[in-house]
């Protein structure tokens, strides 16, 4: 028991160097998701009909292919166009990309339970598109978005581990070498677990944090 | 050099179909500034859609509008209708105030919020003095002391002369009004008609009023248009209108409206 202690202890640095590369990919992966998701979802909603055609299929093959191979296939693909894509990039592109297909369709949907008439008030009163949207229709789909969008969120923090095989040293990777040097498994992949576990109970409070500041009375 | 006075209002011979359906089939009229106009007629009539093209909130396939000299929608090149650019569209219905059925008031701004957002974010009025013209204009519509409630707080009548405020907050130059109490329970009719009447008795603004309620009609508005398939089919001094209808189609409307 001792011996596992100062081993966890001895590597725990590592381990959380590793942590840090999990942070910034979900950081960037939550964010570029987001965007790729609310650009999406609007295109879905309001946008001309060859906008949304090809919104529905971005949405519709990224949605129906598993994150691994859409890993894999940004990782061998992007060469054969002459793009050089290091892993760190790869998982960057293949989730955030897979983050705005699964967000673009929880905003069209909130979007779309927006009655019609908050539109044409809006525009009754003079406003232009993107003014509408940001100060109207999306605090109106928020309430709706906000829990849906948590939970996407949680995914991706948890999909960032897929990194590990493109050998980006995120957490996971970080404590297969821990694992594979020491010859102790057991314990440092609960370690590994639990510090999944932190970054999500707070990724879970911001969300909840986030549902109440977008509530209203209604 | 006599005064000609340019009409507020100028609807020209326009069409509008929805798919196989014509539902205005070559409408015109002219309202002239301060004028309160009422537009009655069964369901169907293409009132609504005639009011909605007005601040362009449907196209209209054929004919023109014209508000206040504007041309609404559309400008003419080279003999062909070119649609406005959203900008444009955007600057005219700014010019024009729409009141709802459905009132359709913004849920999460209060009402005070929902009175201010016009003026600050399309007018570019200072946030103090929206501030101050908004509490006015609720307590004009009886409501100053509910101006931090939510539209989920209120009552219909209470959101429908919010709705009415709101509108007002634009210094329109002309109100549409859409069938504003049909959605209200009966109770509540008369507290937003008892507004609009005020506001119909000021002449301050044009206003186009598409209803069911024929003494509103009778005893508010300067003129009464009844449309039927998509037409209009008899305009006049209101009260004339409906104690002697000229036409078939006027009198089995209201017939029906009185055995109803």
């Amino acid at each position: 028991m001792e011996k596992t202690l100062s081993a966890i202890a001895q590597n725990l640095d590592l381990m959380l160097g590793g942590l840090g590369v999990t942070l910034v990919l979900s950081v960037l992966i939550i964010f570029f998701g987001t965007i790729i998701g609310f650009l999406g979802g609007m295109g879905l909603t309001s946008g001309p009909r060859w906008l949304k055609a090809l919104l529905r299929v971005y949405v519709d093959i990224v949605r129906g292919t598993p994150l691994l191979v859409l890993m894999f296939l940004l990782f061998y693909l992007m060469p054969e166009f002459g793009v050089d894509i290091t892993g760190f990039q790869t998982v960057v592109v293949a989730l955030s990309l897979f983050a705005g297909a699964h967000i673009s369709e929880i905003v069209r949907g909130a979007l779309t339970g927006i009655p019609k008439g908050q539109a044409d008030a809006a525009k009754a009163l003079g406003l232009t598109y993107w003014p509408m949207m940001r100060e109207i229709m999306i605090p109106q789909a928020m309430p709706a978005v906000v829990p849906p969008w948590t939970n996407t969120a949680i995914e991706m923090v948890k999909g960032t581990s897929l990194a590990f095989l493109l050998s980006v040293s995120d957490l996971l990777f970080e404590t297969q070498n821990v694992v594979e040097r020491t010859g102790i498994a057991l314990p440092f992949y609960f370690t590994a677990a639990l510090i999944y576990l932190a970054v999500n109970l707070l990724l879970s409070r911001f969300g909840h944090w986030l549902e109440q500041r977008n509530r209203y009375a209604a | 050099m006599a005064d000609v006075i340019q009409p507020m209002v100028e609807i020209v011979d326009v069409r509008k179909r929805f798919g196989d359906n014509e539902v205005l089939k070559g409408v015109s009229l002219t309202i002239t500034p301060g004028e309160v106009v009422s537009i009655i007629g069964p369901s169907g009539s293409g009132k609504t859609t005639l009011l909605r093209c007005i601040n362009f909130l449907e196209t209209y396939d054929g004919g023109w509008i014209r508000v206040n000299g504007e041309p609404v929608g559309y400008r003419e090149k080279g003999g062909a209708r070119v649609p406005l650019k959203e900008k444009d569209v955007a600057k005219l219905r700014a010019e024009t105030a729409m009141v709802f059925q459905q009132f359709n008031l913004f849920p999460h701004m209060t009402a005070l919020g929902n009175v201010t957002f016009g003026p600050t974010h399309v007018r570019g009025v200072a946030k103090d003095a929206a501030k101050e013209r908004g509490l006015e204009l609720l307590a004009r519509v009886g409501l100053r002391e509910k101006a931090d409630s939510y539209p989920a707080q209120l009552s219909g009548g209470q959101q429908q002369r919010v709705a009415i405020a709101r509108a007002l907050a634009m210094d329109p130059k002309v109100m549409l009004f859409d069938e504003v109490t049909s959605a209200l329970d009966p109770e509540l009719v008369g507290e937003v008609l008892a507004v609009m009447q005020g506001l119909a008795d000021s002449h301050g603004v044009t206003m186009i009023v598409v209803t069911h309620e024929m003494h509103f009609a009778r005893d508010a508005a300067d003129r009464l248009v009844f449309m039927d398939g998509g037409v209009v089919v008899e305009q006049g001094v209101p009260a004339a209108m409906i104690e002697d209808p000229q036409s078939e189609r006027l009198k089995a409307f209201l017939r029906r409206f009185h055995n109803a």
